[in-house]
């Protein structure tokens, strides 16, 4: 066999890949086919729980109804719940009180549906659930589903949870491991050993108890660990009690003991209880109750139905795996679920109704606060009234009584304003009466002043020019001069201003001057000689005879002045005053008449006010006895799904298998396959020359081609076909035309396979965005089909309340 | 021996009519199956030596045409023509004993009659020369049903066997310019035939006859037709289905066929299967770029358009043009 330097290339495994391409495609879709049945169907099943709560009422036209369709409270609820449950650092506590709340339901459930069975873990012994923390080296089995590891400080007892520390919490979401840790560290960095007993839990104050039945029943033999000598005790004191119980004081105990003895069993009660909260636990425990809470938080919708109608979607993940105490069959898994839904309707309702009673309260006692304002208020001006009233009252009676007083004390009667001051309330118009009065008397005083004024400065001028006076009377009677004296008295006023223009122009001892001088005295000399009427200083030096009596009169008239001018000021001072009071008596008047107004308006607020609150507390009285129902429709009791916490890595690792395994599958049947394939082969294995390659054609695959088309009959009668003989005249069929055909045939199936291998995968790639989970609803969401549900960011928690003060608030 | 001599050498020996080529319209109208006495030949050990015999030409004239077979031709502007064309190139460019080509393959339904009717149908629209392809596959001769033969008397094996002359066994499709010399059914001991003295003198006729011979046999591995065949003519061809020969098989057969003497000259691939896209194809110069849409020797576009619409259309497509046929219907033979 000649053998040529034939080598693989990229181009062969290329080849190999297309030839072989719908083994790769059936390959890698049969193994993710496989991984997906196993996801699921072959994985452990998933709980889903469903409930509704629907606010229903019958009055539509109920204001209370109105306002919780129209405002929707229980987007508020809801957003309170979320926001308990989303807050980030008590998530975990939030979750813890969930499942306390579930505990203590679950406790109750049993106990009441379900007594035999309660009595049955009754008689459980009480060790159980401290065994592993009692017996040295010990593979820990504390309960179905608890995350319980094997200790490394194995051998060693812990206390965990002392009287002042708050482990409840920290034990309900914490394995023991971690809360042996935390307690080592809040007892003080080291783990210390108790060496005889531990506590489970904050509650649980059984040790106490315990070691003191240790003390009273000593069990005989020797006690190696605390767990046989607890188990010796209860078991002695079991029997005792069941003597005890048949016939009093068989058992051993008298009065005082048996007293005791109620409290001993009480608190092995109490450890029964411990016990079977760490049932309840061991199911809560496990990781899914984080994924669960995730849930809650997620799938609370709100959504109005018709008209009065709200309901609240809520669902639920629970899950459940194969455990001693809650397998498939146990009801007690739907029960869980349903607890669990019960727990949160009853939140939800809680919310509700606290929330509608925190706004009533609100908004009665904002109306209360108005009310009681305007009621203080208005007192304040009642009181204010009636002083004014009262003195008004009193005032007119003393009006009325004014001449029984005045006869009783007559000195009142000369000053008519006596009890004014004792009043204190003067009408405004008596005191203008008053001041009218005063100004006409100011007038007459002023009148009279002016004309003593006038007569005292008369009398004042007199007496100050007698002479003057008296040279007036005198020359009235002087007689006129004869003309000789006329004319010497012209020629002196001539000659006197001659000499004054001479004085203008030369000195005193000019001659000129000296003459005129001269001339003047002989003039004056001349003119005294004709003197007849005395002169002006002939009469001065003579005294006015009337000057005395002047003088006195001018007295007399000064003292009158004085007189009247006291009486005016004193006037004056009077019509002041009573103006004053008349100012003051205005702005009382006006303050009254203000605070009456005012009073008014108080009466009629206080009045609307009064009614608001009437109407508000009949509103609020007929919300607490209205009968808003709460409708929870739950559906709790199917397992609808299994689930595989993993799918997407175990899709994805499918499809990684299915893909080697296709690739390895497809080299080993091309390595096994000796066909001829290309052309190289031939070279390679045969040495021959390769005349031609006929490529694959449909002519070749005729008879195929006929078959199926016989059988599908799609196109009609088959006489071209007919094989033998064939007319000489007959026309040749269309072979381009019957070409096509066979082709589109054959591609019509390839494309078949390629649109289901298409399908598949976008399948498999809307399983793993998660869209065909039916829980999630993203497809129903997607297409609009199924209920519209508000986002949960656009949702912001209003208030956020702590859920660790609330712990036994739940129900 | 050429087809002019043998010609030559038919005119000499007896007056049989005006020359095929001189006077086709002294053809006849309908011809009519004529038997003639064969030359018996005289003995099977004369067979075995290797004496040149005289070979009784074939009368041409006598063989019943046809104006068209009823196969599907194959477009001859698409790529598998212009493979069978490479093929024919190939094989004349290759210097053969005898003017023939015997088809056989390993197994059965790898394409044989196929590739053997197209060689031939690739030969004949070539050019005037007389082509003819025999189906010596007598166990499974599928040619005359892919041909829609007419019915006729006598066939391949009338032939061998000597109860008719060859001529009455051919029919000639004037279309197709093709001589065909098929079986009209399936005969479970053709090899006895094949085996015969008769048959060698037929396929020397057949050889003196015509200008070219595409012959189809049975697989070479389950019979020994091909064995027996093979010394006969020109060559031998394997035919190699793609994707299902294997290639122990085809060595078995081509080791099987050499110890009886014959040597395959070359091999085709038939059913070949291009995984890869064009544009990912090493072989791609190789096929594809030449035979792009609308390429073609000698022809425009509008009848690349028509082609196209033709699936389209109720009426039958435009009578095909054969390519490299350089003819004119004046010239094409008339008998």
């Amino acid at each position: 066999m000649p053998s040529s330097s034939f080598q693989a290339t990229f181009f062969d495994y290329l080849r190999v890949i297309f030839h072989r391409i719908y083994w790769i495609i059936l390959l890698v879709f049969l193994s993710v086919f496989i991984a997906w049945v196993w996801v699921g169907h072959l994985t452990p099943k998933r709980y889903k729980s469903e409930m509704t709560i629907m606010v229903w009422s019958r009055d539509m036209d109920n204001p209370l109804v109105k306002r919780m369709v129209e405002q929707a409270p229980l987007k508020q609820v809801i957003d309170t719940i979320r926001s308990k449950l989303k807050v980030d650092k008590s998530l975990m506590s939030a979750a813890c009180n969930l499942r306390y709340a579930v505990k203590q339901e679950y406790i109750r459930e049993l106990e009441q549906k379900n007594p035999r069975e309660f009595a049955r873990l009754l008689e459980i012994p009480l060790y159980a659930h401290l065994a592993p923390f009692a017996d040295k080296g010990r593979d820990f089995a504390f309960g179905p589903g608890s995350t319980l590891e094997r200790i490394p400080m194995s051998g060693r007892l812990y206390e965990i949870g002392s009287e002042n520390v708050d482990l409840l919490g920290l034990a309900n979401c914490l394995d023991t491991q971690s809360l042996v840790r935390i307690a080592a560290g809040l007892k003080g960095g080291d783990a210390y050993d108790s060496g005889s007993n531990m506590i489970w839990d904050e509650e649980d104050k059984g040790n106490i108890y315990i070691k003191t039945l240790i003390e009273s029943f000593p069990v005989e033999g020797k006690v190696t660990t605390f767990r046989e000598a607890r188990k010796a005790a209860v078991e002695s004191l079991y029997k005792r009690l069941v003597v005890e119980a048949k016939t009093p004081g068989a058992g051993g105990f008298d009065a005082d003991a048996s007293r005791e003895l109620t409290k001993e069993i009480l608190a092995t009660n109490r450890l029964i209880q411990v016990k079977l909260r760490t049932v309840c636990y061991a199911f809560a425990m496990n990781d899914p109750l984080r994924y669960w809470v995730r849930k809650l938080k997620d799938g609370l919708k709100v959504s109005p139905i018709q008209g009065n109608l709200m309901s609240i979607e809520y669902e639920g993940y629970l899950y459940h795996t194969q455990r001693p105490y809650l397998t498939e069959d146990d009801p007690r898994t739907n029960l869980i679920s349903h607890i669990v839904l019960r727990v949160a309707y009853t939140m939800i309702e809680g919310e509700f109704r606290n929330t509608e009673r925190l706004q009533w309260d609100d908004t009665i006692s904002l109306v209360r606060q108005k009310r009681d304002a305007l009621s203080a208020e208005l007192d304040s001006i009642n009181k204010d009234l009636y002083d004014f009233e009262k003195l008004k009252e009193l005032q007119l009676s003393f009006i009325d009584r004014k001449p029984e007083v005045y006869e009783q004390n007559p000195k009142r009667s000369e000053d008519p304003y006596w009890a004014e001051d004792f009043l204190g309330l003067p009408q405004a118009s008596t005191h203008i009466e008053r001041i009218d009065e005063f100004t006409k008397k100011l007038q007459i005083i002023d009148q009279s002043i002016s004309r003593l004024e006038g007569q005292k400065k008369n009398l004042e001028q007199q007496i100050a020019n007698p002479q003057e006076r008296w040279i007036e009377i005198r020359q009235t009677v002087r007689k006129e001069d004869p003309p000789e004296v006329q004319a010497l008295r012209g020629q002196l006023v001539l000659k006197e201003l001659e000499l004054r223009k001479q004085l203008e122009r030369n000195t005193m001892q000019h001659p000129f001057v000296k003459n005129l001088e001269k001339e003047i005295k002989q003039i004056q000399a001349a003119l005294s000689r004709h003197n007849t009427s005395p002169t002006v200083e002939e009469i001065e030096r003579t005294e006015n005879p009337r000057v005395r009596e002047w003088k006195a009169s001018l007295n007399e008239t000064v003292n009158e002045l004085e007189s009247i001018r006291k009486e005016r000021a004193y006037v004056v001072k009077l019509i002041e005053q009573e103006n004053k009071k008349a100012v003051d008596a205005m702005a009382k008047q006006r303050e009254y008449q203000d605070k009456h107004r005012r009073q008014g308006d108080l009466r009629k607020k206080l009045t609307e006010a009064e009614r608001e609150m009437e109407l508000l507390l009949e509103k609020r009285k007929m919300s607490q006895s209205f009968e808003v129902t709460f409708e929870k429709y739950t559906d709790a009791f199917k397992p609808l799904m299994h689930h595989t916490p993993q799918e997407k890595l175990v899709l994805a690792m499918a499809l990684l298998i299915g893909m080697v395994s296709a690739a390895g599958a497809v080299f080993l049947m091309e390595y096994t396959d000796h066909s001829v394939k290309t052309v190289d082969d031939v070279k390679r294995y045969l040495g021959l020359p390769v005349l031609g390659t006929i490529p694959e054609f449909d002519f070749a695959d005729r008879e195929t081609g006929e078959r199926i088309l016989k059988k599908l009959s799609l196109f009609g009668s088959r006489r071209r076909f007919e094989i033998f003989p064939v007319p000489i005249d007959e026309k040749t069929p269309e072979p381009a035309h019957m070409r096509s055909k066979m082709r589109s045939i054959k591609k019509w199936k390839q494309n078949l396979i390629l649109a289901f291998c298409l399908l598949l995968l976008v399948g498999v790639i809307l399983w793993l965005m998660g869209y065909l989970d039916p829980y999630a609803g993203k497809l129903k969401r997607m297409l609009g089909v199924g209920p519209k549900t508000e986002s949960v960011e656009n949702m912001k928690p209003e208030s956020t309340v702590d859920m660790d003060k609330k712990t036994g608030d739940v129900k | 021996m050429s087809v002019d001599d043998a010609f030559r050498k038919l005119m000499q020996d007896g007056g049989l009519g005006p020359a095929p080529f001189a006077s086709p319209a002294a053809a006849p109208a309908a011809p009519q199956p004529v038997r003639v006495e064969a030359p018996v030949a005289e003995s099977d050990n004369a067979s075995l030596a290797p004496t040149k015999v005289k070979v009784k030409p074939i009368d041409l004239n006598r063989i019943t045409t046809v104006e068209r077979f009823a196969h599907h031709p194959i477009d001859s502007r698409s790529q598998i023509a212009e493979e069978y064309r490479i093929l024919r190139t190939r094989l004349q460019s290759m210097e053969l004993e005898k003017n023939s080509i015997l088809l056989t393959s390993c197994h059965h339904n790898e394409g044989k009659s196929n590739t053997a009717l197209n060689l031939a149908l690739s030969f004949s629209k070539r050019n005037k020369k007389k082509i003819l392809l025999v189906d010596f596959d007598l166990r499974r001769p599928r040619l005359h049903r892919m041909l829609g033969l007419p019915k006729v008397d006598y066939d391949v094996v009338s032939a061998l066997r000597g109860k008719c002359e060859p001529e009455d066994a051919i029919i000639f499709s004037r279309e197709d310019n093709l001589y065909v010399l098929a079986a009209k059914r399936e005969y479970a001991n053709g090899t006895d035939y094949l085996e015969s003295s008769k048959a060698r003198e037929l396929i020397e006729r057949l050889h003196a006859s015509f200008d070219f011979v595409v012959m189809d046999s049975c697989p070479c591995l389950s019979t020994s037709d091909p064995a027996i065949l093979g010394p006969l003519v020109g060559g031998v061809i394997m035919v190699i289905r793609c994707l299902k020969t294997q290639r122990e098989s085809i060595t078995h057969a081509i080791n099987s066929m050499n110890e009886v003497g014959v040597e395959v000259i070359g091999v085709i691939l038939t059913f070949m299967k291009y995984f890869l896209p064009n544009y990912l194809y090493r072989y791609q110069y190789y096929h594809g770029q030449y035979y792009a849409k609308g390429y073609g020797y000698g022809y425009g576009m509008a009848d690349v358009h028509e082609e196209d619409n033709g699936d389209e259309h109720d009426t039958p497509p435009p009578e095909e043009d054969y390519g490299g046929d350089d003819m004119s219907d004046d010239e094409r033979p008339i008998v």
